[in-house]
């Protein structure tokens, strides 16, 4: 039994950060049509932006801050460097092909981490969290704190996009953006900016992915990169369409690695996503949540 | 090709008989390229033979001639078929293991690195078949991240599977060398002449490919499709040889390496190399088989070179301070590669292959005009002119008589002839909108039955229903036979053929390839034959060569074959369409708005060919908004009005249809409130 | 209010409009009809800016040409594409929120509860997502949505395209009321429909104006209809 919870509880956290990686790219997705390959490495960014200005002489030498405070200052970082990133690698290639798009992400992901590595170098480092590593005990298992703050912060996260896409106004033009960009341009709506914005939350939201893995392990320059093929999986798995899809499908993909995986054939757990992922783009294309047939993309 | 101008005469005036046409191919067929892959091969051992000086610099040039081999695969996969694939550095990894463990276990009994090659090929072809299958319905987008996945399934499994990759630690050690006949590859030296034999053979596979019909249909297949289904080529099954070629060419780089080298781990093939491939095709060009080849010695040279020199050419030596620690400059050399795929994405997408070829076509501009031919078949490029215009059709190319046949002048009696398309109850739904509403049509045999309604009453869709384009309900039999809606090219093969209302021609192919997309001989297209049988692929090529010709001929565009269809204005285009289609040999043909665009002259020229193909047996649907094109033509015309059938009679009466005239001006019935 | 002069569009090799002079003044409604392929939408859209072209366009005396379309509409000169183009996976009501977002201050513009009187049968559909809509809802939206934003000058691209008569009757009943208050440039396949709504008419054919004058003069169907059969016209007003 306390095995099971133990699993449950790494396998919900680990959906959780699967879920914030796809409801990062999910806003750029739907601001820009594009997908964001470089959302991984922004997840590494983040993590070691967290270190940098927690640890040592902090940013710039100005000392290092707190943990709280140091994680907000990275996730704002995050989001400035976001919305460079559009200028640089996404605007100036405005109505080319889908293809070229994504392939100037790929260059976007190869240069951040590079960048990362020869800023931080490539051995390992460690970001502490405010918990400290303490366990809670349920049923007999130790579960770590943080986990039990991935979860929790996850579902505050997912809650508020949701709220910010179904009630603010700028929700509603980012939907309306994603739909049909040339009439939300007929009507005003402001869309170059609000590719930027869309741009600067998910980086802030890979931030925030950053910040709360970290502690649960090592920093290394693939940290985010495994993470987003995860947050790929729960996104197809939820349509590549709706939030809640993808909290779902980012659930199904935790717990099929961790739960299932933990009873079948452990050692190889880290690919039942996929597979699970390879099911559903070979049946049913368009998701397991979307109504209506695949979109040709 | 040159323009004929006066026909030549002897000396005392008395004309010679013209030369014979030169007959019309590909431009896949110019220039030899099986020469430049001779040069290259023979320049490159003999480098490797008087040049090499050290370890280090035949280790690098097996290295890039490692590279080479994978890109060149993935040169096939993404830049002639369009596929966007994670996975070729994974397949390459499936080739590499699949091949140790078959030598290391003595498969069948057999202990011979050729036979550990042929098992990683037969895998790795398995493996890519299955895949390439399952994913059939998955758009481009969901193709990649399916391939991403597979690669991270294929990593974790080699990982993990100890059994199979023998490995301790993460590392499979004493794989055993190639050899041949007693000579075995085990240095350095020695394994070049492996690489350089592998990628000569692989080179040569892409030559096949591009001179037969596959190349053209995976570059169709590529751009658009659906309307490549709807001609009738074979579009999964191009797709799936190509990606199944292209990963398998992968494994077979995978699995000399891990040969060469002695040992293995999959960290060798994970998301560095995946990247690496990306840039390498991107930065090359993607448009060349010679692409990978530049791309993979910029990537492998040029930060040897940034590191202090290469290849005895010496390099920039100096250091930089940055983030506390002295790096070379070969130490950014993934943040100059990354930098590299962005700007060459912005400034430059054709690569560097496709920046020399635009300097070379320039430059040869400059050349004397009789140096120019001899130059430009070498290098298999035309020196750069203006699209001549078409000379008018002659008679003796064009069919039947133009001339004013009085379309209700048919033999038969209308009510005698047979239906040879039968439309039952079409319907078409988007979301909540009834674009087309039980409709139900026949199309008489040897008739031109026009279909008119004002704008959005839903006669495109109409026909993209009968053509599968679009999920449609209802029943379709053509000829008496019933044929399934909803997936593009079954109708094709009965003999129904369609144009568009934006000519849909293929701007990277020539105006020859494009016209052969259509052919109703499909004998010999395939990848075995192009690679096995060539002569009797030739013998195929040359008769759909042929034929093609003579339907571009037919529309006056005979003289632009070999041009891309790039180079042709918006009128031109429509008549390509109608050659390609003319070409298929239809039985019925549906046309959409074919005189959209012109103007009076070209609009009457277009209805001469129509009443040809008429007179030759076609039928067809004619779908248009000149009421004069077609009353001109149809002898029955179909009206449509939101979807559904509003009358259907002969074409003097139907346009005194109060409905008709209604539908199209709106009907008056009394002030607004 | 608007003044197109000497504009032409082409796409790539095609030219689609070939020149052509027009004025919508303030009050006015002018509808420009004329058959299918005529040059009608693209002059919409470059006057929008979503295609360009060459010549002069001017909107409340400002030159056009260095305002994007978003710029314009938030500039009150919104333009109801042809083919409805509501936000399919939003609901009506959202809809017309988006449509807010150019409304910039403007009192003229209809409230969300005036477009609802306007449009009855919308309030019953509030929450409805867009595509499951009917082609007459989605048009009410469509209007409904440009007109929420305050505009100045309103350019509507054939709303009667794909709805049955009765439909389009109500449609342009409800248009006249809109035309009450706000400038209206109307691009219509739909002849007789368009006539009574409109003050002043030019018909386009083939990228060119052949024919203009008020509404009155034009209701001699005869010439509408030779001119759709692509034959010219007796006279051609100035």
């Amino acid at each position: 039994m306390s095995t099971f919870v133990a699993l449950l509880a790494s396998g919900l956290a680990a959906g959780a950060i699967a879920a914030l990686a796809a409801v990062g790219f999910l806003i750029t997705y739907k601001a820009t049509g594009v997908v964001n390959f470089a959302q991984g490495d922004l997840i590494t960014l983040g993590a070691y932006i967290g270190i940098w200005v927690t640890q040592k002489e902090g940013m710039f030498g100005i000392g290092a801050l707190d943990l709280v405070p140091g994680y907000v200052v990275t996730v704002l970082i995050m989001f400035l460097i976001g919305m460079v990133l559009e200028r640089l690698a996404y605007a100036p290639l405005r109505g080319r092909s889908i293809h070229v798009i994504v392939i100037t992400t790929l260059g976007a992901a190869l240069v951040l981490r590079a960048f990362i590595g020869l800023w931080q170098g490539t051995t390992p480092k460690y970001l502490d969290s405010p918990l400290k590593g303490e366990v809670l005990t349920i049923a007999g298992a130790n579960i770590a704190y943080q986990r039990v703050l991935i979860i929790v912060a996850t579902a505050i996260i997912v809650i508020a996009t949701m709220v910010l896409f179904a009630r603010t106004q700028f929700g509603r033009q980012l939907r309306a953006t994603a739909v049909d960009r040339d009439t939300a341009k007929l009507c005003g709506v402001p869309v170059n900016m609000l590719s930027m914005l869309a741009f600067g939350l998910s980086s802030a939201l890979a931030g925030v992915a950053g910040v709360l893995l970290a502690p649960l392990g090592v920093v290394d320059l693939t940290l985010g990169f495994n993470f987003m093929l995860l947050g790929f999986a729960a996104a197809v798995l939820g349509g590549f369409g709706s939030i809640g899809g993808v909290v779902v499908g980012g659930l199904a993909i935790g717990l099929v690695q961790y739960v299932f995986g933990g009873y079948v054939l452990r050692d190889f757990n880290s690919m039942y996503p996929f597979i699970l992922m390879l099911a559903v783009i070979a049946l049913r294309p368009q998701g397991l949540f979307t109504r209506g047939s695949v979109q040709r993309l | 090709m040159t323009v004929e101008t006066t026909p030549p005469t002897t000396s005392t005036g008395t004309p010679v008989a013209a030369p014979p046409r030169p007959s019309v191919r590909p431009p896949a067929m110019r220039g030899q390229p099986y020469v430049w892959l001779g040069l290259f091969v023979v320049g490159v051992g003999l480098y490797r033979q008087f040049g090499v000086t050290g370890l280090g610099d035949q280790d690098l040039i097996n290295t890039w001639l490692y590279y080479c081999v994978i890109v060149v695969g993935f040169y096939l996969v993404f830049g002639v078929s369009g596929q966007f694939a994670f996975s070729q550095g994974a397949f390459a990894a499936v080739g590499g293991y699949t091949s140790a463990w078959a030598t290391r276990i003595g498969l069948m009994g057999i202990d011979s690195f050729w036979w550990g090659l042929v098992v990683a090929i037969v895998i790795t072809g398995l493996l890519a078949v299955t895949f390439s299958l399952l994913m059939r319905r998955a758009s481009h987008f969901y193709f990649a991240i399916a391939t991403l996945g597979l690669s991270e399934i294929i990593l974790v499994v080699l990982r993990r599977w100890t059994e199979f990759t023998d490995s301790s630690g993460d590392t499979t050690v004493g794989i055993r060398d190639p050899s041949f006949f007693g000579f075995t590859f085990n240095t350095p030296y020695r394994e070049f002449w492996l690489w350089l034999g592998a990628l000569g053979i692989v080179l040569l596979v892409t030559i096949f490919v591009a001179r037969s019909p596959l190349q053209r249909e995976a570059i169709a297949g590529r751009d658009q499709d659906v309307v490549a289904s709807t001609l009738g080529v074979p579009t999964l099954r191009v797709r799936v040889v190509m990606f199944v070629l292209g990963s398998v060419i992968a494994g077979i780089a995978g699995a000399i390496f891990v040969h060469a080298k002695g040992f293995a781990t999959p960290d060798q093939f994970g998301i560095d190399l995946g990247l690496g491939i990306f840039v390498m095709l991107i930065l090359g060009g993607i448009d060349s088989r010679w692409g990978p080849i530049v791309g993979a010695a910029f990537y492998v040279f040029v930060p040897q070179w940034l590191q202090g020199g290469v290849l005895g050419i010496p390099g920039i030596e100096f250091t930089v301070d940055a983030f506390g620690q002295q790096h070379r400059l070969g130490d950014f050399r993934d943040i100059f590669f990354g930098s590299l795929l962005v700007i060459t994405m912005i400034a430059f997408p054709v690569g560097l292959v496709g920046v020399g070829r635009l300097l070379k076509s320039v430059s040869l501009d400059r050349v004397h005009p009789a140096n120019r031919t001899w130059l430009s078949d070498l290098f298999g490029i035309t020196p750069r002119k203006h699209a001549p215009e078409p000379a008018p059709p002659s008679p003796s190319d064009v069919g039947a008589q133009v001339g004013d046949t009085d379309p209700g002048s048919a033999p038969t009696l209308e009510a005698e002839r047979p239906a040879v398309l039968v439309a039952e109850g079409i319907g078409v739904a988007f979301g909540g909108v009834r674009a087309v509403d039980g409709v139900s049509l026949s199309v008489l045999e040897h008739e031109i039955l026009g279909l008119v309604g004002p704008n959005g009453s839903g006669k495109t869709t109409f026909l993209n229903a009968l053509t599968g384009v679009v999920p449609a309900t209802g029943s379709v039999q053509v000829r008496g036979r019933p044929v399934g809606l909803g997936a593009p090219g079954r109708v094709r093969r009965l003999g129904v053929v369609r144009t568009y209302q934006a000519p849909q021609t293929y701007e990277h192919l020539s105006c020859l390839e494009d016209v052969l997309l259509s052919t109703p001989d499909r004998d010999r297209t395939g990848l075995a034959s192009a690679c096995l049988v060539r002569p009797a692929v030739n013998r195929h090529e040359r008769a759909r060569w042929d034929a093609a010709e003579h339907a571009l001929r037919r529309v006056g565009l005979g003289d632009l074959a070999e041009e891309p269809t790039s180079r042709l204005s918006y009128g031109q285009r429509r008549l390509l369409e109608l050659a390609r289609a003319i070409h298929a040999e239809p039985g019925i043909l549906l046309l959409d708005e074919p005189s959209a665009g012109l103007d009076a002259s070209e609009t009457e020229q277009l209805a001469g060919h129509l009443r040809a193909l008429q007179g030759e047996g076609v039928s067809m649907l004619l779908v248009d908004h000149k009421l004069d094109f077609i009353t001109g033509l149809c002898t029955r015309v179909a009206v449509l009005e939101l979807g559904q059938l509003v009358a259907v009679g002969p074409a003097a009466s139907v346009f005194e249809d109060q409905r008709v005239v209604d539908a199209y001006l709106g009907v008056d019935d009394g002030d607004l409130d | 209010m608007l003044e197109l002069g000497g504009v032409q569009v082409s796409y790539g090799a095609v030219e689609a409009v070939r020149g052509i002079d027009l004025q919508v003044r303030d009050g006015e409604v002018v509808a420009l009809i004329g058959p299918n392929g005529a040059g009608k939408s693209s002059t919409l859209r470059a006057i929008s800016s979503v295609v360009g072209f060459r010549g002069t366009i001017r909107f409340d005396g400002r030159d056009c040409r260095r305002v994007s379309t978003q710029g314009l509409a938030r500039l009150g000169l919104i333009h109801v594409p042809e083919g409805r183009h509501v936000f399919t996976t939003l609901s009506v009501h959202e809809n017309l929120l988006v449509g807010t977002t150019a409304r910039r201050r403007r009192p003229d513009g209809y409230s969300l509860d005036e477009v609802y009187d306007l449009f009855p049968a919308l309030a019953r559909l509030r929450k409805r997502l867009g595509g499951a809509l009917s082609g007459g809802e989605q048009q009410m939206v469509a209007i409904g949505r440009a007109l929420v934003a305050g505009p100045r000058l309103l350019l509507l691209d054939e709303p009667s395209l794909g709805l049955a008569p009765k439909i389009t009757r109500s449609l342009f009943a409800a248009l006249a009321e809109v035309a009450s208050r706000t400038p209206l440039l109307l691009v219509e396949q739909n002849t007789v429909m368009a006539l009574k709504l409109c003050t002043r008419a030019a018909v386009m054919v083939n990228g060119r104006l052949v024919l203009e004058g008020t509404a009155d003069e034009l209701t001699d169907r005869a010439a509408l209809v030779a001119s759709y059969l692509g034959e010219e016209p007796a006279t051609t007003a100035g």
